[in-house]
Formats: C-alpha cells, structure tokens, sequence
C-alpha cells in the first residue's frame, strides 16, 4: 500500500466532495499527485470512513485507529436518512494529535500524507449526500470565494469559518458586517500573501 | 524600519497584541478589541507573521489529547502570539513611529489639563 493511498483512509469524504476540494496548503506538497482525491467516490453506498485491510506498522495503525475513533462524532445524518458529514473538526484533530504522539515512529512518507490529511481535511466544507442536492449556505460561498484569489486560501478559509461559527449567538448585522470584511479585505490579503510567496 | 508600512490599523493590532504578550489571541478577538474589521485585521497580521514578529498556531483540543472525543462544535481557530524578538520590536516601532494625525488630536489633552 503506497503512502499516499493512506490518506484515503482518513480523507473521508473528502473525495466525495470533489469540487469543495481545496488545494493543499502546504506548498510543499501541492505538486503531489492528488488528483485521485478529486474523483467521484467509485461506491457511493459504501462507508465514508474505509481502513483498508492489513497493518502497514504498529503505529501507523494505531493512528488510523484514532482517527476512525474520531470519526463517528463527525458523521451526521440529514432528512431521510442521507448522509451528511460535518466531519472536520474531530477527525482533523485527532490526525493531529496522532501525530504527534506517533510521529516520531512513523516514516517519513506516512508522516508527510498524515500531516497533510490533517491539513487539509478539515478545510473541505463537506456538503449533504449527494453533492448535487446540496444547499450551500451564502457564509460558506462568500468565504471560499474570498478565499480562492488568495495562495494558501484554505487556511484562511478554515480560520474564518472558525471565527464565522464562533459568531453564531451575534447578530446576523455582525457576521454580515464580518463577511464583507473578508470579502473586500481578500484582495489586500491576497496581494500581501502573494508578495511573501514572491520573496519565498 | 520594519519591512512593512505602518498604518493606524498595524498600530492598533500591534498595542492589542502588546496588552499581553505572552499570550495567544485569535482573529476575532483582535477585531472586535481594535475595532477595526475582518478585512483590515488579517492582512495585517498576514503581513506581521511573514516579516516574522507574530507566529501562528491552529487551536488545540485538550480533549483529544486525553484521548476522548473531541469538544470542539466548530472548527479550530487560529491564534496569534508574538515570537521571541516580536514584542520587542513592536515596542520599538510603537515607540519610534509617531502617532497619526487623527490619533495624535484624539489623544491630545484638553486645553488647562496639563
């Protein structure tokens, strides 16, 4: 089992989700092969969360163990029994607690898929099953869009979502008010970002 | 001279920071304390950590550590902190920039108070 089709274990639904992809945000390994993560889940009936079968090592298998520990708190169900995932969170963290706890003894290979699932996981917004009923909330589109003229936009797309959810008691003149600020400060934020990248 | 322009926004985020600078602050925390939005807020500290005085961390949950399911309903944040020099420098340029017009008048002590 290759080290990259480890991330199919723990990536969820994310290849469900396949135009809520976001790249990488680590630079470093966005010129890895991971279109396969783009493409349709071949089975849409089967389980969200696959561990393939056999150990590749003691702890690498423990990781995955926690993070499919992790999982079920994620996996939500919608209107008539469809799934729905809002998996982020739980499933993203325990990557990264794993890792640290694992990390030393894993490969460098295993450490580098892991490190990216838990990066990256968490930045799909996943949508109800299936993709094509799905009703995206105006927040969500307004924050991926700011986010999608910025390099390394899925980590300020994950930060503002944080923030957006952390806002949901306030008024919605509040997170109106929050929501235009993203949108008319992504250009500023963009060009800053792409000027670090220029220098890097 | 820092590697960057100092405006009223970086000087606001800079003093929020300033208030404790041992600990970490979140995005929304400094907009709601500096009064200024979201879209001034993280270009500056998009531009604070790329010239390497502020550092940036996604939320810990203490429940995944203890090996329990996770507490968090939302997403991590992410949260700011100053680096080893950044306080420092941040006091310097606070100290050596002078303060905006607009600031400086606001400030100003009322005529007979001094």
């Amino acid at each position: 089992m290759s080290g990259l089709t480890t991330i199919a274990v723990v990536l969820l639904a994310a290849s469900a989700a396949a135009s809520y992809w976001s790249p990488p945000s680590d630079p470093g390994l966005q010129s890895a092969d991971l279109s396969f993560l783009r493409r349709p889940r071949p089975f849409p009936d089967t389980p969200h969360l696959v561990v393939l079968p056999g150990k590749r090592s003691e702890h690498l298998d423990r990781a995955l163990q926690r993070v499919q520990e992790a999982a079920p708190s994620a996996v939500r169900r919608g209107l008539g029994g469809s799934r729905r995932f809002a998996l982020v969170p739980p499933v993203r963290q325990a990557l990264t607690a794993a890792l640290e706890d694992e990390g030393a003894q894993l490969t460098e290979m295993d450490c580098q898929v892991l490190q990216h699932a838990a990066r990256t996981s968490s930045t799909c917004v996943l949508p109800p099953w299936p993709v094509a009923a799905r009703n995206i909330p105006a927040s969500s589109w307004i924050m991926r869009s700011a986010a999608r003229i910025i390099p390394d936009g899925a980590r300020w797309q994950e930060e503002w979502l944080a923030e957006y959810r952390a806002m949901e008691h306030r008024p919605l003149r509040a997170r109106a008010r929050f929501l235009a600020g993203l949108l008319i400060g992504a250009l500023r934020l963009a060009w800053t970002t792409r000027q670090n990248h220029g220098r890097r | 001279m820092p590697p960057f322009r100092v405006t009223t926004a970086v000087r606001a985020v800079l003093q929020i920071l300033l208030e404790d600078p041992g600990r970490s602050h979140y995005g929304l925390e400094i907009c709601d304390k500096a009064g200024y939005q979201s879209g001034t807020v993280y270009p500056v500290l998009a531009r604070l950590e790329t010239c390497g005085w502020l550092e940036s961390c996604w939320e810990q949950d203490p429940a995944l550590r203890e090996g329990s399911r996770s507490t968090l309903t939302r997403p991590r944040r992410r949260y700011y902190r100053f680096s080893a020099d950044g306080a420092a420098a941040a006091r310097n340029l606070l100290a050596a920039s002078p303060q905006p017009r607009s600031a400086s008048r606001w400030n100003r002590p009322a005529e007979g108070e001094a």
